[in-house]
Formats: C-alpha cells, sequence, structure tokens
C-alpha cells in the first residue's frame, strides 16, 4: 500500500485538538470519582509531562520508518502475526469512539431532552460519522480546521459571558486535601488521550514537522482544559461538585447583554468535536484493515465498524453498570498505555534486534 | 514461444495505436466519390430524403456540379451574390479537368472567405449540417464546404439570471461562433486558445475549449480533455449534459465544482485565473472548472464597487447562506425541543402560534416550504403576465388566509419567507440550499438542535473533502492560506489584488 502525504502536520494537530476539545468540554471529574476539580490544575503540569513521554515510542517509530503505520510495521516484523497489533488498535479505536459517544448519549439523555431515544442518537452520530471517515482524511482533516476556527471564536465568546462571573474566593488553595486529587486527575487526562494512539496510525499521511506540532498541540490542549478549570470553577465554585457537566452547567447560567442560555453553542461544539473524533477514529480503523487485507476489507470494516460504534454506545448507555465498569479510569488508561507506549516498544526493539528491509505492504 | 512472441508483440502494436487511430477504427470513414451522382444518392439516403435537404444541379463548361446544403441553415443571399452568381458568370474555364476546375473555382472565383475541403462523407455531412453550403463537382473527390451561415439567432441581451449594476450588459447567446468572439473579444492575448471538440454521437455538437495557455496549468487542460473524450452520450442538449461528466468520478456530494455563467467578463476573469471554460454550441451557459465553493459569494460587481462595500456584500452573502440553510431547521428544533434557548415574548408567540394550527411545528415549516417551492417553479414556468397571479395567489390567498384561518403558524411563515429573501442574494447556490432546508428541518424537527449540528458537520465535512482537478473546493479557506483570504471574507483593492496574480492551481492543497 503506498500511501502519500496527504496533509500536514499543523492539519494534523488541529485534528486532533479538536478531538481533544471534546474531553475538555465534557470534563468531568465525577466520573472518576474525583471531588475537587480545582486540583486538577496541578494534574496539568504532570499531563502534560506524560504525554510527551507517551508519545517517545511513536515518535521513534516515525523516525525509523515515516513511511509506515505502526499495523505496517508490525506486519514487516511479525509477518502473519502482526494482524494482531492492528486488531488490539482497531478495538481502542472502537472502544474510544464508544466511549466519546456514551458520555453524549448520557448528555442528552441526562440534559438535553430525555425522551429523545438513545438509539436514534447513536446511530445518528454513527451514521454520520461513518459517513465522515469514508470521506477519507483530507476531508476530515480541512474540516477540522473551520471547526476549529468555529471553536475558537465560540470559546472567546464563552469566555467573555463568563468573565464578569468569576469571584475570586472560589478558588480554594491548590493541594488543600493533599495530592491525592492531582494524581486522580493527571491519571484520568492521561487516560482520556486517545490521541497519541491515534498518531501511530496517522504519520504516513502527513508532511512537516512532527515534533513543533506535538509541542504546540499538547500545549494547547492542556492551556485550553487550564483555562476552562479556572473558568468553571471561578463562575460555579463548590456548585461544580454536583454537576455532571461542569462546562454545560456554567455556560447555561453565562449571558451576553441580550443573549442568554448559551446552551446552543455547547451543544454545537460537542456534537461537531464529537463528529470529528468518531469519524477520526472510525477513519483510522478502515485504515488498519486496509493495511492487513486491502480495500475492500477497509470499506467493510468502515460499516461494521459504524454499526457496532452505534449500537454498542447505545446498549452501553442504557446499562449503568456496565458503563461505571467502564469508566474506570485505571482501566482506560492501562488500555492507552498497552496501544501508546508497550506495543511501539515492541516494534522499536524488534526492529533493533531483527532489521528488515522495509517494504510497504502489497495487496 | 514464438505465438508468444508474437502474441506479446500483437499487445505491444494495439498499445502503441494513438487515440485517433482508435477513433478511426470506431468510426470508421467513408471516402467520398469522384462520381457526383453517387455522392448525391448517398447524402439523400444518409439524410433519408429529408425534406431541408436541398440540392441544386448545374453545370460548368460541360461537367456536372451541384450546391447542397441544409434549408434554413444558409443565408441564401450570400449563397447567390458570392457563390452560384460568381460560377454562373465565370466561364468559359479553360481547365478541362474536373479537379483543375475545381482548384480555378476555388482560388480564383468564390468570394467567400471561409472555405474548407471535405474528404469523406462524414465531413461533408458535418459541414452541411454546421450551416455551410458543399460545392461538388462531378469526378472530383473532394467537396468544398462554404462558410455562409445564416440562421436566425436571439441578439445579445443582458443574462437575466445573472444581473450585475455595473458591468457590460452582454451575456451569451447560443451560436458557439458567435460566444468564441465576445471572449476573444475581452481578451486579446494571442495565448487565448479555443480548441474545438464533438460531443454527442447523434447531435454532433461542437464545443470549444477555451484557456490562456501560459496562465493555465497542462494538467489542468489535459485532464478536461480526457474527461470531455469519455463522455459517451446520444446528445448534448446544454451545458448541463457536461458539467455532469466533468465532476470527479462517483460523486454524489450536493454541491458543483463545476460552474456555469452566462456572461462573458465572468467567464473571462475565470479565464485570466487559470480556469478553463467549455463553450457548448446551442446554449448561452458557459462551464468552468475548476469550480471553488467560495466562489458561489463572489461576483463580478463586486469588483466595481468600493472594497469596504464588497466586503460589506460579502459577509451579506455568507450570512445570507447560512440564514437560507439552518434557520427553518434551527426554528423546528429550538421551538420543538428547546424553546428555552428563545426569548420569552417570542416563545409566547411561537407557543400560541403552535396551539391554534393543526400541525406539528416541523410538518408545518414542511408544509410552507414545499409550497413555496411549487410557487417557485410555477412563477419559472408561468409566461411573464402571468407573473402577478403568482403574486397574488401565493402572497394574498395561500399566506395571508392561511394564517388567518388558523392552518399555519404566523411565526412560521416569517421565518420561510426570511428564509426565502436570503436565498435569493446567492440564487447560484439555490439548488443545494434547497434540499438542505429540507434536510434541517425534518433533522431538526426528528432530533433538534445537536441534529442540525451533526448534520452541519457532515455538510462541512462533504464540501471540505471535495476537490476538482486536483484543487480543493474549499480552499482557500481550508486548506487555509492567508494571502487566498484577501479575496474571500474581504475584498481587497485592486492594489492588493494585482500585486501577484493568484492561479487556481496555486490554491493552497492544489496537486496540479
Amino acid at each position: 500500500m503506498n500511501k502519500t502525504p496527504a496533509i500536514t502536520a499543523t492539519q494534523m494537530f488541529v485534528m486532533l485538538f479538536v478531538s481533544q476539545i471534546l474531553l475538555n468540554l465534557t470534563y468531568n471529574p465525577l466520573l472518576f470519582s474525583s471531588k475537587t476539580m480545582w486540583d486538577h490544575i496541578v494534574s496539568m503540569f504532570f499531563s502534560f509531562l506524560t504525554v510527551f513521554l507517551i508519545f517517545c515510542p511513536i515518535y521513534f517509530l516515525y523516525k525509523k520508518n515515516p513511511k509506515l503505520n505502526i499495523i505496517e510495521s508490525s506486519v514487516n516484523f511479525l509477518g502473519k502475526f502482526g494482524f494482531i497489533f492492528g486488531l488490539i488498535y482497531a478495538i481502542y479505536y472502537l472502544f474510544a469512539s464508544c466511549y466519546s459517544l456514551c458520555v453524549f448519549n448520557i448528555f442528552i439523555s441526562n440534559v438535553v431532552s430525555p425522551k429523545t431515544s438513545l438509539w436514534l442518537v447513536s446511530f445518528a452520530v454513527g451514521m454520520t460519522c461513518w459517513y465522515g471517515a469514508s470521506k477519507g482524511i483530507e476531508g476530515l482533516a480541512r474540516a477540522s480546521w473551520i471547526i476549529f476556527f468555529m471553536i475558537t471564536v465560540s470559546m472567546i465568546f464563552l469566555f467573555c459571558a463568563l468573565m464578569p462571573r468569576i469571584d475570586s474566593l472560589n478558588y480554594t488553595p491548590l493541594l488543600y486535601n493533599g495530592p491525592d486529587e492531582a494524581i486522580n486527575g493527571t491519571v484520568s487526562m492521561v487516560a482520556q488521550n486517545f490521541c497519541i494512539p491515534t498518531i501511530a496510525m496517522l504519520f504516513p499521511f502527513v508532511r512537516g514537522n512532527l515534533k513543533k506540532g506535538m509541542f504546540f498541540w499538547n500545549l494547547a490542549s492542556h492551556v485550553f482544559l487550564a483555562a476552562i478549570i479556572l473558568l468553571v470553577i471561578g463562575s460555579l465554585g463548590d456548585y461544580v461538585k454536583t454537576q455532571m457537566f461542569p462546562v454545560y452547567t456554567a455556560v447555561t447560567v453565562a449571558e451576553i447583554g441580550a443573549l442568554k442560555r448559551l446552551d446552543s453553542i455547547f451543544l454545537g461544539l460537542w456534537t461537531t468535536t464529537l463528529f470529528c473524533k468518531i469519524s477520526l477514529f472510525l477513519f483510522l480503523i478502515s485504515n488498519i484493515f486496509e493495511s492487513l487485507w486491502g480495500k475492500k476489507a477497509s470499506k467493510i470494516s468502515l460499516i461494521v465498524s459504524g454499526l457496532s460504534v452505534s449500537a454498542l454506545s447505545a446498549l452501553g448507555s442504557y446499562n449503568i453498570e456496565l458503563l461505571k465498569s467502564v469508566y474506570n479510569a485505571n482501566i482506560i488508561l492501562g488500555f492507552t498505555m498497552i496501544v501508546s507506549i508497550v506495543l511501539p516498544c515492541i516494534i522499536v526493539l524488534l526492529g533493533l534486534i531483527k532489521p528488515r528491509s522495509i517494504n510497504p505492504i502489497k495487496h | 514461444m514464438i505465438e508468444f512472441i508474437k502474441k506479446l508483440f500483437g499487445i505491444a502494436q494495439t498499445q502503441e495505436k494513438n487515440p485517433e487511430e482508435n477513433e478511426e477504427e470506431k468510426n470508421p470513414k467513408t471516402p467520398i466519390s469522384t462520381s457526383l451522382p453517387e455522392t448525391l444518392e448517398y447524402l439523400k439516403n444518409e439524410f433519408n430524403s429529408s425534406s431541408d435537404f436541398i440540392k441544386r444541379e448545374f453545370e460548368i463548361d460541360g461537367t456536372k456540379a451541384a450546391i447542397i446544403n441544409m434549408d434554413g441553415l444558409i443565408n441564401k443571399e450570400i449563397l447567390a451574390t458570392s457563390v452560384i452568381n460568381p460560377i454562373r458568370k465565370c466561364s468559359p474555364i479553360v481547365q478541362n479537368n474536373p479537379i483543375e476546375k475545381y482548384n480555378y473555382i476555388r482560388d480564383n472565383i468564390l468570394s467567400t472567405a471561409d472555405q474548407v475541403e471535405a474528404k469523406t462523407y462524414e465531413e461533408v455531412i458535418k459541414f452541411m449540417t454546421s450551416g455551410s453550403a458543399m460545392l461538388a463537382i462531378d469526378g472530383c473527390n473532394i467537396i468544398l464546404a462554404i462558410g455562409i451561415q445564416g440562421f436566425n439567432f436571439r441578439g445579445i441581451t443582458e443574462p437575466p439570471n445573472e444581473v450585475m449594476q455595473r458591468e457590460s450588459k452582454e451575456g451569451f447567446v447560443e451560436p458557439l461562433r458567435i460566444n468564441a468572439t465576445m471572449i476573444r473579444r475581452r481578451i486579446r492575448s494571442p495565448k487565448l486558445k479555443f480548441e474545438m471538440m464533438t460531443l454527442g454521437s447523434v447531435t454532433e455538437t461542437d464545443i470549444y475549449l477555451c484557456y490562456l495557455s501560459d496562465v493555465s496549468s497542462k494538467f489542468l487542460v489535459d485532464e478536461m480533455k480526457k474527461r470531455l473524450k469519455k463522455i459517451q452520450i446520444n446528445g448534448v442538449l446544454a451545458a448541463g449534459y457536461v458539467s455532469e461528466f466533468l465532476e470527479e468520478n462517483r460523486n454524489v456530494s450536493l454541491f458543483s465544482s463545476v460552474g456555469v455563467s452566462e456572461r462573458p467578463d465572468t467567464v473571462c476573469a475565470k479565464i485570466l485565473e487559470g480556469r478553463v471554460a467549455v463553450l457548448v454550441d446551442g446554449t448561452p451557459s458557459v462551464i468552468i472548472a475548476p469550480f471553488l465553493f467560495t466562489e458561489y459569494f463572489q461576483s463580478l460587481d463586486d469588483y466595481t464597487t468600493k472594497p469596504y462595500f464588497a466586503t460589506l456584500t460579502r459577509w451579506l452573502k455568507y450570512f445570507s447562506f447560512f440564514l437560507a440553510t439552518l434557520l427553518p431547521g434551527f426554528y423546528v428544533a429550538t421551538g420543538t425541543f428547546n424553546p428555552e434557548l428563545l426569548p420569552n415574548q417570542l416563545i409566547g408567540k411561537i407557543s400560541i402560534a403552535v396551539a391554534t394550527t393543526p400541525f406539528s411545528l416541523m410538518f408545518e415549516a414542511f408544509l410552507i416550504h414545499l409550497i413555496y417551492e411549487i410557487m417557485r417553479e410555477a412563477g419559472l414556468r408561468l409566461p411573464k403576465p402571468l407573473g402577478h397571479a403568482i403574486s397574488i395567489v401565493g402572497g394574498l390567498v395561500i399566506g395571508q388566509t392561511a394564517v388567518s384561518s388558523g392552518l399555519i403558524g404566523g411565526p412560521t411563515l416569517m421565518v420561510v419567507a426570511l428564509t426565502a429573501l436570503a436565498s435569493y442574494v446567492i440564487p447560484n447556490i439555490y439548488e443545494p440550499l434547497a434540499i438542505l432546508r429540507l434536510a434541517f428541518i425534518f433533522v431538526g424537527g426528528i432530533m433538534g438542535t445537536w441534529g442540525i449540528m451533526l448534520l452541519f458537520s457532515a455538510v462541512l465535512v462533504d464540501i471540505c473533502a471535495k476537490t476538482n482537478f486536483g484543487v480543493p473546493y474549499a480552499s482557500p479557506i481550508s486548506p487555509f492560506n492567508w494571502f487566498g483570504m484577501r479575496d474571500v471574507f474581504i475584498r481587497s483593492g485592486f492594489r492588493t489584488l494585482s500585486k501577484k496574480v493568484n492561479p487556481v492551481q496555486k490554491m493552497p492543497g492544489s496537486k496540479i
């Protein structure tokens, strides 16, 4: 399979930033049994550094051969058994998609319109994302750029709306109850960072400076989250502790002049970023199948993964017990570490032990 | 082994054949017979003794000759004064050989400028149907096509679909050559090329490929030719027959990446930017490719007004686009699912309207849009004097009566009217807008605001993923380029615009 660089590093990191913003908008400490959101400001710094460390094996792999994605590299070294890597990554992307869609389902059913069928929500999102993924990486990257612009404008608007509501008394001393919350926050932030394994699949499509892009992307997404925490805590105070979706709650109390209740802006941002994220993951799943079994398998996998994301998310959203067990930061962190560090490290080591002439897979 | 080599050689030979040879194999040409009666019989049979097939036989110093033409396509006065009379008066001709006679008449007798020789019957038919008179002399296997076209055509007027304020009032007409002249008059560069092609196996419609050879990308021109040559169609009766073939393969997008214009000045402006124009005989619409999404919001009028006003107009157009696409959908979504997002007074009005009408907000919006589309369609097809009837029936009878009788709500009618008004600001994009509007109403009514944003994202990806001839459709917005922005969200002054020409192939993300 011969890939030609189709997008620039800036486009890729903007796309990842848009995907990452979804995490920021839906940032929910309650989901990970965390009590104080304020201490997560400290977690931000550790998360920022950890993400760089996690990125190292993938970057090393990229430096070794920028033309092969991680699945192609695994097939190169492991032969037929390389497909196991492919399956693990496909399951990870499927999990990440379902995870994001389930949070959205919870939001719709709890806040927006409780009567809406979650099957409808899941299938509408799943099928639209399938369509987005079928349009290819270039289409997604270009659309992300426009969405990024929309997000920037909307967030400036929301920040301006919330600024007057900030009360400095809401900011309590950091780490007042010990470092546990900060550690908890770091774990949940790193665990939910689904973008690092994404880079492992994307780099053959990318041209440009990956290192610089990585730095700015990591910095921007953490600064953005820090700004959101500052804003939400400042405007809501202790009220945050009882809120399932703190950013949404902050937005509902915001107003600028005659414009009251900016819910629709928040909902719009969430939906578009969710679309970008799931479409990207579905594209990556199809890309894995293309790397392993060719174009036909890729097309079939795209439809199957789209349907699977819809069905699994709907089932998961109706089963709260299952959701609770899935939304365990340690489990997610474990999975993220496997695909971000363990598997890339194995390939890097294999490359060092038995260097092979690297040939692209032919179908 | 030898067989294998022969086979291999055979394959190699077929591969070496150029496309013109293949074309000849597909459509074999019949050489013209030296016998005039045979030629006349052949042509008569080809035209199935059609009543517009006209032949006038006469003798030139003992040699049989004939003028053959199609009725109504030639100028009879020119035929008489510049062709038949000079031939009849030129006797005696000293040359006895028919070919020498033919050469003598062609070079010394005929006073018409446009003369082409036809060597096959297929060429003869093509010239005849294009409005040439054919001079055939017994004993010659060549027939002279004399260009004395004289059919009637519509005069040059301002195109009603592209009215401009301060621009030229000329619009394209149906004859191909007149359209080509209008472009040539505006671009006097020798680099302006017109390449002729024929499309349609039955209609044999002439088309011109028009571009500036030093500005347009060679890839673009070659690709355009390749796509045009691939077209397999019986007839080409309008530009729309061709434009679909010029889109990317398996394109299911709502938006078109091929533009159409009826204005020579607009087409010239596009050609100057490196685009290729396709002129189709018999239609006043000229195809322009590649076409970018941002071009929907540009008009030639922008360049005749002050930059600040042109920029305001641009923003109005972008705003109208979003209004025309999303307003009815958002209205239905917020009215149905999130009325708390609207100001209290407005909620009151809407809820009263909804409570007193029999239909849901979604169905109501659908219904009014459908009625509006019916009225628009009727207004388009109806003779002009009856246009007022549409306004009366639509505005007064349907609008006022439906609201006062409580069939539809006033706010919904207002939203639809505003949407319709906004869509007139960008008439070129009306077709996709009409479809999208209905889709957004449906999604808004079923899913609410998040559904609208989901559909919006899908439309966004659809626009962004589109490319034509290697140029991204959403360029220069995405892929983004600061330099390109000088004529997208703002219209810079000509001092800035003229600093550097930005041909279409230099757009960000272009693969040409």
